[in-house]
């Protein structure tokens, strides 16, 4: 919104403002409790520097940090016309609101100097968008001004801004009134007629705390016994409560005492919704009355058309209105969501709905507007609405149970839309089993894959797929066919996650020809099924195709926007067990990395557990096997909160065990090791304990199956076998054993596997099998050109197909738009190029993407 | 100004996480035998509060918060 200009009889502080001033300030933090002129300060502040601001008002609605975002984006229209769509515009897809920030930010730098106010920190503390702040004060360009108003301290690095002389402060001591504001201040009020000692005792008692002074002054209108009202004006927040409610509001003509009341349930007032809510057509001119006679309503834009009462003020109303009138306060409610439903504002309607017990109205507009919050990534906000419906009215019908599991699932609360199904099937009659017993095997089928247990997801998915024929949407009733067709419509993905897991190619294949024969539930389901996909050709050893099917789902997800961005962590974990392979460590890193914590918290566990893996076996190859076995044992004490699923336990299992083992912890690794159930991961790790222990006689024999066989097991064995043989003095053998398999590791160029063993292989098939036990050397997917690209080159082209600009590739590798040109200039170069379209297709045939 | 001692359990984490915090609060931080003690002087009650919700987030348990004047601090 654009703030609204201070009325002309504030208190101008002269010392505040001068302060705020200070040349060098980037941040300006203004903290102090309910009224205490935070707000009133900082917006005289702004109109007085003329400067162009964007001013953020927020409510606990802005937890959530794609919903801050976009109000944040709004706002800054005012400083940077055009940016909002910009900034949106080629999403990137995963943490999509975090990148976002960056593109904003970069894109303001163009800007003249301005100024960007968050007013009410405090209402979003403690929550995800936090972070989102932080990195915004991270990036912040020198032409903007950030302003913070708040509470609490802001969770902001303020030392080091305090340390390099950026930061101005003003705190509660400081908007503290002194003797001469109050005088100033109650110079407003002239009918009072105080006396200097009168306005001194109230700064006294008060503390100098306007809300107080302002109470104060309410009171006094009319009184005669100044003298004794002063003396026993006690000016804390805790005694002007009840003072207000005494001396203030029940002062009020009924009609203004009422109004005040019905509307305190608002948290932004406008006449027409005032209207809706009261039923007074008067209203609007009710709303100047109440502005003019300093009622604690402090507009919100500079038309004057939205305003919201002060914040202790409102609170201290609706205490009032809840003790006095409750069903005033419900019925407030449920006017409120009805307009603004009908104005286009679902969100805030359901809100409203949900505060009034109106839960059939918010339930109903929620399942038609819960699709649009998923795709726009708006997880937090979907889970704050379903956990505020009470659980009997769920469980009251089982067409609703169907649908919150299906949106607590999505929303990533897998533990609730579990603890559904098991209540449901606890009350279930054997008529409800009949009707909806294969529903809830759906649910569980799905809950099962995405916690990582995908034998009972495969079998169960199996089961009732054969059963589907049983149901016929079309003639249930619309409640029950809503939460049916949304959770067949997530089977597919669910099951292809979960084949994909058991590493079962034909299964994911299947299931992918399911969802895509079907209309997708949400487009994210298709960035989810591009990463099954992607996965299970990864653990095949089929690189290149797996890095094809990533870079789809990461251009998918760019295309799809913020709601695809929990499906892209399937493919980020695939592409970094490319990168892995093909020993691009960094890149590994990089493309995967960041991306975990936020999947693990929006209910992907299993897919997250399998990145945390993976980034494990990087940190591995790094030699950083003190960090992988610190990452596991993390990872085992998180998921054991929730309980470990077998198939993650063996997971960790074998990857400590073979962690432990280059770490040179071999009892440790012998433990674990016995409790790996047999097979083939069991015997590689076998054999490497026997190197390790220096029993490599033992590695042949037990192998021998293995270097048989085919993908990465047999490469794995045979680069086993081959350091054993080369150990035990046979380098020849060794290298007859390694040039079995050279052409098709140089094929896909998974080189790692060899490194970790000593081996260059890339080098050895060049050679012709000449090369031996070779030093270790950096393959990379440069062959073919005559100078290599560096890494960071390789960063900027893995960003060519996208659509995209340089800009916001920048954006996204935190680099300038220069550097991106130049390193664009040098790929052309090195490709022999002119165009991107074609640097696109040349790395392509090279294999560099 | 008064002088705070806040303690917080210990934890293999939590002493990445504590040191960032002290680098970002002015705080100094100490490992006790009880846990891990963060400790220093806060001008406020916003200040405090704005460190006792950075505790939430980083997702740690507060064991205990001791206030003292500035002069029985050390």
């Amino acid at each position: 919104m654009t703030p609204a200009r201070p009325t002309l009889d504030i208190v101008r502080r002269t010392r505040l403002m001068d302060a705020l001033s200070a040349p060098a300030a980037r941040l300006i933090v203004v903290t102090g409790p309910a009224g205490s002129g935070k707000t009133v300060l900082v917006r005289d502040w702004v109109a007085a520097t003329g400067e162009p601001t964007a001013w953020l008002a927020l409510d606990p609605s802005h937890s959530d940090p794609e919903h801050f975002l976009e109000a944040l984006l709004t706002a800054l229209e005012e400083v940077a016309p055009g940016l909002h769509e910009a900034t949106w515009r080629n999403d990137p897809g995963d943490h999509a609101a975090d990148q976002a920030v960056v593109r904003a930010i970069d894109h303001l730098g163009t800007a003249p100097p301005s100024v960007v106010v968050l007013d009410d920190l405090h209402t979003v503390d403690r929550s995800p968008t936090t972070a989102l702040l932080a990195r915004l004060v991270e990036v912040i360009p020198e032409k903007l001004t950030l302003v913070v108003c708040s509470r609490t301290d802001p969770p902001l690095p303020l030392h080091r801004f305090r340390l390099a002389g950026e930061l101005v402060e003003l705190r509660e001591s400081d908007l503290r009134f002194d003797a001469d504001e109050a005088a100033l201040f109650f110079e407003r009020f002239p009918q009072l007629a105080l006396e200097e000692h009168h306005v001194e005792r109230l700064a006294e008692r008060t503390e100098g705390w306007v809300a107080g002074l302002q109470f104060a002054a309410l009171s006094l209108a009319g009184r005669d016994d100044t003298d004794a009202f002063v003396e026993r004006f006690a000016g804390s927040d805790r005694h002007v409560a009840d003072f207000l409610l005494d001396e203030v509001l029940d002062r009020q003509p009924d009609h203004v005492r009422d109004f005040l009341l019905a509307t305190s349930v608002l948290d932004r007032l406008c006449a027409p919704l005032c209207e809706h809510v009261t039923g007074r057509p008067d209203a609007a001119d009710l709303l100047r009355r109440i502005e003019h006679d300093h009622l604690f309503l402090l507009p919100l834009d500079r038309d004057r058309d939205w305003f919201r009462y002060h914040h202790l003020f409102g609170q201290l109303l609706r205490r009032e209105l809840r003790m006095t009138r409750p069903d005033l306060e419900r019925a407030g409610h449920r006017r409120a969501g009805e307009w603004f439903a009908a104005h286009g504002q679902p969100g805030r309607a359901i809100d409203h709905l949900l505060e009034a017990g109106d839960h059939d109205a918010a339930y109903s507009l929620l399942t038609r507007h819960v699709h649009d919050r998923l795709v726009a990534g708006r997880h937090e906000t979907v889970r704050g609405w379903l956990n505020r419906f009470p659980p009997e009215f769920v469980a009251e019908r089982p067409g609703r149970q169907l649908f919150f599991t299906w949106a607590f699932g999505r929303a990533g609360e897998l533990a609730q839309a579990r603890r559904i199904v098991q209540r449901a099937r606890a009350a279930a009659t054997p008529q409800t089993l009949d009707e909806v017993g294969l529903h809830y095997e759906v649910v569980e089928a799905c809950v099962a894959s995405a916690i990582g247990d995908p034998d009972t997801a495969v079998t169960l998915g199996r089961s009732v797929w054969e059963r589907r024929h049983d149901v016929d949407v079309a003639a249930l009733p619309p409640e029950l066919a809503l939460g049916v067709r949304e959770l067949w419509g997530y089977l597919p993905l669910a099951m292809a996650r979960a084949h994909a897991m058991l590493d079962d190619r034909a299964g994911v294949r299947r299931w992918a020809r399911v969802m895509r024969g079907d209309r997708p539930r949400l487009p994210s389901d298709l960035v989810g099924i591009l990463g099954a996909e992607a996965w299970v050709e990864a653990r095949r050893g089929r690189l290149r195709t797996a890095a094809e099917l990533a870079d789809q789902a990461l251009v998918l997800g760019t295309e799809h926007g913020r709601g695809a961005r929990r499906a892209l962590i399937g493919a980020r974990t695939a592409l970094a067990l490319v990168h892995r392979e093909r020993n691009e460590l960094d890149r590994a890193v990089e493309v995967l990395a960041p991306h975990i914590d936020a999947a693990c918290r929006e209910g992907l566990v299993a897919i997250a557990t399998l990145g945390e893996v993976e980034m494990a076996r990087v940190e591995c190859a790094q030699g950083r096997a003190d960090q992988a076995i610190a990452r596991l044992l993390r990872v085992r004490r998180d998921r054991a909160a929730l309980g470990t699923p077998a198939f993650l336990a063996e997971m960790l299992d074998q990857t400590e065990c073979r962690v432990r083992i280059q770490a040179g912890d071999l009892e440790r690794a012998g433990d674990l090791l016995g409790e790996i159930d047999p097979g083939p991961e069991r015997l590689l790790l076998e054999a490497r304990l026997a190197l390790a222990a220096g029993r490599g006689a033992e590695v042949g024999p037990l192998l021998a199956d293995l270097r048989g066989g085919d993908g990465p097991r047999r490469l794995e064995a045979v680069a086993l076998t081959g350091r054993a043989l080369a150990e035990a003095g046979d380098p020849a053998a060794a290298r007859r054993l390694l040039c079995e398999v050279a052409e098709a590791v140089e094929r896909e160029g998974a080189v790692r596997t060899f490194l970790d063993e000593g081996f260059d292989i890339a080098e050895l098939a060049r050679a012709g099998g000449a090369a031996g036990r070779a030093p270790v050397a950096r393959p990379d997917g440069n062959r073919g050109l005559v100078e290599p690209l560096s890494d960071r080159e390789l960063s900027v082209l893995r960003y060519l197909p996208s659509r995209l600009s340089n800009r916001e590739i920048g954006a996204e590798l935190y680099v300038s738009l220069n550097t991106v040109k130049s390193h664009l200039k040098t790929i052309y170069r090195k490709l022999d190029v002119d165009r991107r379209d074609d640097a696109v297709r040349r790395a392509r045939q090279l294999g560099l993407i | 100004m008064p002088h705070y001692d806040i303690l917080v359990r210990g934890d293999p984490d939590v002493r990445i996480k504590l040191a960032d915090l002290a680098a970002e609060t002015g705080l100094s931080w100490t490992p006790v035998d009880s846990g891990e003690r963060l400790t220093g002087e806060l001008v406020d009650r916003a200040a405090l509060h704005g460190v006792l919700d950075r505790l939430f987030v980083l997702g740690l348990d507060l064991l205990a918060v001791e206030r003292r004047s500035s002069r029985h601090a050390r």
